[in-house]
């Protein structure tokens, strides 16, 4: 579903320089120790140069001389470089230094990999270039060179300048254009300035920023794929293929875009009639909107084939109607013309799709920075995700909710931002019965109804895994063992983000016997698992995006007639601005019931708050792990 | 057995076995496959391989063969969430050296109603997936649940050594698979076959085939079918899916052409060690000096005064230091072995051949020792043949048995190999005495010995001392690399004792690789009692070899395949708070497997001056364990993990 195109503009962490080095200049012990505090990699010199010849051509020139001082920093002695019908590699290799800065040796051409980055079930123009460098001992060093040429671009690669784990000893972005070439940046964490040059035609422009310390690797952290900081730009005038456009700002941007898939929504005429048909008698845009929905998702399929302008144009409507399937440009496309033909008027978006969250997208820079295609409903106020053939109409998962995107509409681009599911649309609610036998075993009911990120699995489960599929996926995740699965069933509903699953089996260690003594835990069957890891000295904010709210009832049943409880946990209730954890005990003779209620909120705190919350999840985690002691009567 | 391989020699007789299933030609769809709405054998199944069939035609060509195989496969769509199975994936040897000729591909949907759509050419892609690889992608369109899909395509080419190998089973249930070949006699073929079944049909006949330029010769015609496969899953603690799939598979054995004397392809163990020696790319490797005169200068210094007997340790020290492992399994090393040392990183024979090299100049008895990695699947001693190794060890001799060395991992000990490689066997590719050997890893083992004193606000504290060796102390040496001793065990904590102080680590013989690793440090845990009304509750094993029962599933398809043996002990002597008694003393436990192949022990016992000792003990000696053991292997697990999880109950008295 992705132009992978965005993505390895990030991962091209690297750079040029046409400078013979002096062997001893890459000795590890130069580095200063001031650089060495938290760092797993030291950009020794990261020189990039990109060199627009004109709004179709440039020429982009990487030098990276890397040292890998820890094992956690072995991705940097990665170089990848992406390849299409635009873009082509003309120079990639590299030299290893030992510790002493002593060249051990020279990448040979063959070691430079060339693989499809389309997968099994897509096809696409584009290729990666890759190149791995090993050394026996650490530390040592890699000096990368990277040379492209492009013919037709929209972006312009970022200078990334640091990463966390990442110091750097010295780096700089040079911007080579044409006096009359227009382009836009802007720093990110950084307040780094230019310095720029004339020289006849030729404007040059230089980033140059040194001794940089590392910013420590740390979890849950607020920066997207770890970028700590860096320049991004964005050009005002473009050309790819037949197609230029203006990009100066967001409504340009979505222009351009909106011109490149122009008039590729027409439906033949029995397909129009067939929209007419499905929606007849309909008197809601709701449902129609439903009707066309689950007719595109039951009859068609994503499948990435890109092979349009860099992967940029979709298929026609038609092509799709023809096929029954298509990427999400395709399919997006496709959905809008089946709405088209309905008179609902729906706009594409484009969006950086991933269950981890998106880079940010700035208001005054219109840099996209965008991999998915998802579609806008202007007259509902509702999204559609047209790759899915599962979820229900309106529904944005963890994969695209709660970011910004460009929606692209006849009269230019537009940031809006997707709704974010908070938790208490995020929800579990379960009703579980444990009879509870003599030797620790159970029976065990339960009733889970999920709503919201909670139901994404289920929905899966239930549409698109085959049985076998699901014990298994089951079996993994139960914390205990069983002898018996009378029955494992997901159930999901056509219309609202809402899945049920019910359970019924037969375990044989449930709660551990010891003795006359049997020790229960109370909500094993679904136990809470947010924590986070000790840390000496938190620097980063602390940002955890997720939320969610259970409300569960547990039963546990002692075993017929012949066991009382010794002790029984008194209820417990934690809170905290994080959210609020509550556990509700009713005891009765032979049997107690359970009630937990969990609000978990989004957190978003400076690093000198990580504590708190981190005693907060154990708190919780430790009250939820509460026990039940059972003795057998006497 | 499910494993076992048979050998169907090219004289056999032919067995005809009576099976409702049978071959439908292309576009021939039976009504009652149109309607099928599941599939009787596998209820659950999302889609099913209605049959499938190749054949594969030898013919005279050249002074060699041209081999010919067509596929044609029959798949339907039962729900939705199978449309991918309409996204083809067909790959093929592209290169020029050895490479197929793909020809002749058709694609056809079928629609429940019996109509058939032609997919067209501007559904199909080819891609170049490497150097030596190409596929053909078809997404076939318009593609509905109740649709079948059929498609066939033929590969020409003029390697008749290594003959396409046939799976009978896939991930999808299969209702029929079968094998058709004909073949000149003049090419003799071992058949290597396995299967979950008696294969349902298997005939062979005699016949005379037509030379294009005119003539008849001898040429034999086999037929192999097999009914109702079920689909496949991986599980844990398994080899290769490959190596439990129902296959056939080929070995040239000879080749007899008219007027010319027999040709042999499959000879003999020490033959093919001979040729083996041979290869630029392996026995001249180390056996020639000019290939390794520089490594050859390094190590002699690096061991100039080692008595002999230590030069085995010496050598895996010295080549796993030099040069680092690339990551890739291999039993060719890529150029002479000092291009490895300059470079500083080899694949597995640039390393283990380096070690024989080394060793042999040395005046040791080393020889390289052949093997197949647990993902390449399983060996075959009976049939010699070089296509079934994939890597290799360096192996040394000695009169009191022989040392398995493996310099992949820097921090192996000797004896220690990789778990990829631990495959049951390997081949000693010498050509003066070629043998089979056994390759055993080391016992894992995992000890703690405690001495700690809990106190009534439920912290304990006290002096632990852990053990690790085998491959388990290769993890934890390669993490104290990286890492401090603190950091290491801190993290070892920190699922279940996140705030667990640790102090005064003292970490034993983390460079001497021959003897266990010990760590020994005092640590300090807060609450980890629960105090309700006069009692105390306290759960006293703090981490076990394993705890969790890595079997979850309910059945087992396949054995279990352990790679390693592994031992786990906990011993720990427990100060209970003052004024605190052990209300019950838990009953202790002895179980055993069947022939003794685990062995689990669990006491608790009073000592003097309130002190408590609780021991726990595991061992599994045994590696395979089949199907019909499993049931007695997972009950094995869930008791182990209920003694880990088992709490003492003190009462204040």
């Amino acid at each position: 579903m992705l132009f992978s195109r965005k993505i390895y503009w990030w991962l091209l962490t690297i750079c040029l320089f046409p400078q013979a080095a002096s062997a001893q200049m890459y000795a590890a012990a130069l580095i200063p120790d001031s650089l060495r505090t938290n760092a797993n990699v030291v950009i020794r010199r990261a020189e990039s140069v990109f060199e627009v010849k004109n709004t179709q051509q440039a020429v982009w020139q990487q030098t990276l001389v890397v040292t890998i001082l820890k094992p956690e920093g072995k991705a940097m002695r990665q170089l990848y470089a992406f390849e299409n019908e635009f873009e082509k590699v003309k120079t990639l290799s590299a030299q290893v230094f030992s510790a002493e800065g002593k060249l051990v040796r020279e990448s040979e051409k063959t070691a430079v990999q060339n693989f499809n980055n389309a997968d099994v079930q897509a096809f696409g123009n584009s290729q990666v270039k890759f190149l791995e460098m090993d050394h026996n001992l650490l530390p040592y060093t890699i000096e990368f060179r990277l040379v492209k040429e492009i013919k037709g671009f929209l972006f312009v690669p970022e200078f990334d300048i640091q990463k966390l784990g990442q110091a750097v000893q010295f780096a700089t972005y040079t911007f080579i254009s044409p006096a009359d070439y227009q382009f836009q940046w802007k720093g990110i964490n950084t307040t780094l300035q230019p310095t720029r040059q004339r020289s006849g035609d030729v404007i040059t422009t230089i980033w140059k920023t040194k001794d940089l310390c590392a910013p420590a690797v740390e979890p849950s952290n607020p920066y997207f794929n770890a970028v700590f900081s860096q320049i991004i730009f964005a050009p005002e005038r473009v050309r790819i293929d037949d197609y230029q456009g203006v990009m100066k700002n967001w409504t340009e941007v979505g222009q351009f875009f909106y011109d490149l898939n122009k008039d590729r929504d027409n439906l033949s005429p029995a397909m129009r009639e067939k929209v007419q048909q499905l929606t007849t008698g309909l008197s809601s845009n709701r449902e129609k909107v439903a009707v066309l929905y689950r007719y595109l998702q039951q009859n068609h399929r994503y499948v990435s084939i890109q092979i349009g302008v860099g992967g940029w144009q979709t298929f026609d409507a038609d092509f799709v109607e023809k096929k029954k399937y298509g990427d999400c440009k395709a399919l997006s496309n496709y959905m809008k013309a089946l709405l088209k033909a309905a008179d609902i008027p729906a706009y594409q978006a484009l969006v950086y799709a991933g269950d981890d969250g998106a880079p940010e997208v700035y208001d005054d820079l219109p840099a996209p920075a965008f991999n998915h295609v998802i579609l806008y409903l202007p007259g509902e106020n509702s999204w559609l995700e047209c790759t899915s053939t599962n979820d229900p109409p309106g529904y944005l998962g963890e994969f695209t909710a709660d970011r910004k995107v460009l929606l692209i509409t006849p009269q230019g681009g537009k940031l809006v931002r997707t709704p974010a599911l908070t938790a208490v649309q995020n929800t579990q609610t379960s009703r579980c019965d444990v009879i509870l036998n003599e030797t620790g075993g159970a029976t065990v009911h339960n009733h889970i109804r999920s709503t919201g990120h909670q139901q994404e699995y289920g929905r899966y489960a239930a549409l698109k895994q085959s049985k076998a599929e699901n014990e298994a996926d089951f079996f993994k995740t139960l914390g205990f063992s069983i002898t018996k699965l009378h029955a494992l069933n997901f159930t999901a509903s056509e219309d609202e983000p809402v899945v049920t699953l019910d359970y019924n089996l037969e375990a044989s260690t449930y709660a551990i016997c010891s003795g006359k003594r049997m020790f229960v835990p109370l909500t094993k069957t679904n136990p809470l698992k947010r924590t986070l890891p000790p840390v000496d000295h938190r620097v980063l904010d602390l940002k955890i995006a997720s939320s969610y709210n259970f409300r569960d009832t547990i039963v546990l049943h002692f075993p017929a007639g012949s066991y009382t409880a010794e002790s029984i946990p008194t209820g417990k209730k934690v809170v905290s601005e994080f959210g609020v954890f509550e556990l509700q005990i009713e005891k009765s003779a032979d049997f107690i019931t359970v009630i937990r209620a969990v609000e978990m909120r989004p957190v978003s705190v400076p690093a000198s708050r990580y504590e708190e919350v981190r005693k907060f999840f154990q708190e919780v985690t430790k009250a939820d792990g509460a026990q039940m002691v059972l003795v057998k009567k006497e | 057995m499910l494993k076992s391989v048979l050998l169907v020699l090219l004289t056999a007789t032919a067995i005809a076995v009576f099976s409702q299933e049978k071959y439908e030609k292309w576009g021939k769809i039976p009504v009652e496959d149109l309607q099928m709405t599941v599939y009787a054998h596998d209820s659950a199944a999302n889609a099913v391989i209605l049959q499938e069939r190749a054949k594969i035609d030898l013919k005279f060509f050249n002074s060699g063969g041209n081999v010919t195989i067509a596929i044609h496969r029959r798949i339907k769509i039962f729900d939705i969430s199978a449309l991918d199975q309409g996204n083809l994936f067909i790959p093929y040897r592209s290169n020029r050296k050895n490479g197929e000729k793909f020809r002749d591909l058709d694609v056809q949907m079928i629609l429940p109603n019996g109509d058939k759509q032609k997919v067209k050419s501007d559904n199909v892609f080819t891609e170049k997936r490497s150097k030596y690889w190409s596929a053909k992608k078809v997404f076939i369109p318009n593609l509905q649940k109740g649709c079948i899909i059929e498609y066939r395509y033929e590969m020409d080419s003029e390697d008749f050594i290594s003959l396409y190998d046939w799976y009978f089973q896939h991930e999808l249930p299969t209702r029929w698979s079968e094998l058709e070949m004909e073949i000149p006699q003049a090419f003799v073929y071992a058949y290597l076959f396995r299967s979950p079944h008696p294969l349902d049909v298997q005939d062979s006949e005699d016949f005379y085939a037509g030379l294009a330029e005119g003539g008849k010769y001898a040429a034999i015609r086999k037929k192999f079918g097999l009914a109702h496969l079920p689909g496949l899953k991986e599980d844990p603690y398994m080899t290769t899916l490959d190596d439990y799939r129902a296959h056939i598979g080929f070995q040239l054995n000879a080749v007899n052409f008219p007027n010319q004397p027999e040709k042999k392809y499959m000879t003999n163990w020490a033959d093919l060690a001979t040729e083996m020696e041979g290869f630029s790319s392996f026995g001249r490797q180390y056996k020639q000096l000019g290939n390794f005169s520089k490594l050859w200068n390094a190590f002699s210094a690096y061991v100039k005064d080692t008595p002999k007997a230590d030069l085995p340790e010496k050598a895996l020290r010295f080549v796993s230091s030099n040069i680092k492992w690339n990551g890739d399994y291999w039993m060719y090393a890529v150029d002479d072995l000092d291009d490895a040392y300059a470079r500083k990183t080899g694949n597995s024979a640039d390393l283990n051949l380096a070690v024989v090299a080394l060793l042999r100049t040395a005046g040791i008895d080393a020889v390289p020792l052949l093997t197949s990695t647990r993902s390449n699947g399983e060996m075959y001693p009976e049939y010699p043949f070089l296509d079934q190794f994939n890597t290799v060890l360096a192996y040394v001799r000695l009169p009191e048995g022989g040392i398995v060395l493996d310099a992949t991992d820097p921090f192996n000990a000797l004896n220690d190999v990789r778990t990829e490689f631990l495959n049951r066997q390997g081949w000693l590719a010498d050509s003066g005495k070629p043998a089979w050997v056994n390759i055993v890893a080391p016992e894992i083992s995992e000890t703690w010995y405690g001495n700690l004193k809990l106190t009534e606000d439920g912290q304990i504290s006290g002096r632990i001392s852990l053990q690790v060796t085998g491959h388990l102390a290769t993890e934890w040496r390669t993490e104290l690399e990286s890492k401090s001793p603190k950091e290491v065990l801190k993290s070892h904590f920190a699922a279940q004792y996140p705030d667990a102080m640790v102090d005064s680590v003292e970490v034993m013989d983390q460079r001497d690789l021959q003897k266990p690793l010990k760590i020994d440090f005092t640590c300090a845990i807060a609450n980890t009692a629960t105090a309700v009304n006069e009692y105390l509750y306290y759960k006293p094993v703090l981490g076990f070899v394993v705890e969790e029962n890595p079997f979850k599933s309910l059945k087992r398809q396949y054995p279990v395949n352990f790679p390693r043996p592994f031992k786990g002990q906990y011993v720990m002597n427990l100060e209970l708070p003052a004024g605190y008694a052990l209300e019950e003393t838990p009953k202790g436990a002895k179980i055993s497997l069947l022939n003794n192949g685990g062995k689990l022990m669990f006491t608790c016992n009073k000592m003097a001056d309130n002190k408590v000792q609780v021991i726990l003990k595991l061992n599994i000696a045994q590696l395979e364990f089949n199907p019909d053991e499993y049931d007695g292997l997972r009950k094995f697990f869930d008791l182990n993990s209920e003694k880990v999880a088992m709490q003492l109950v003190l009462k204040k008295g």
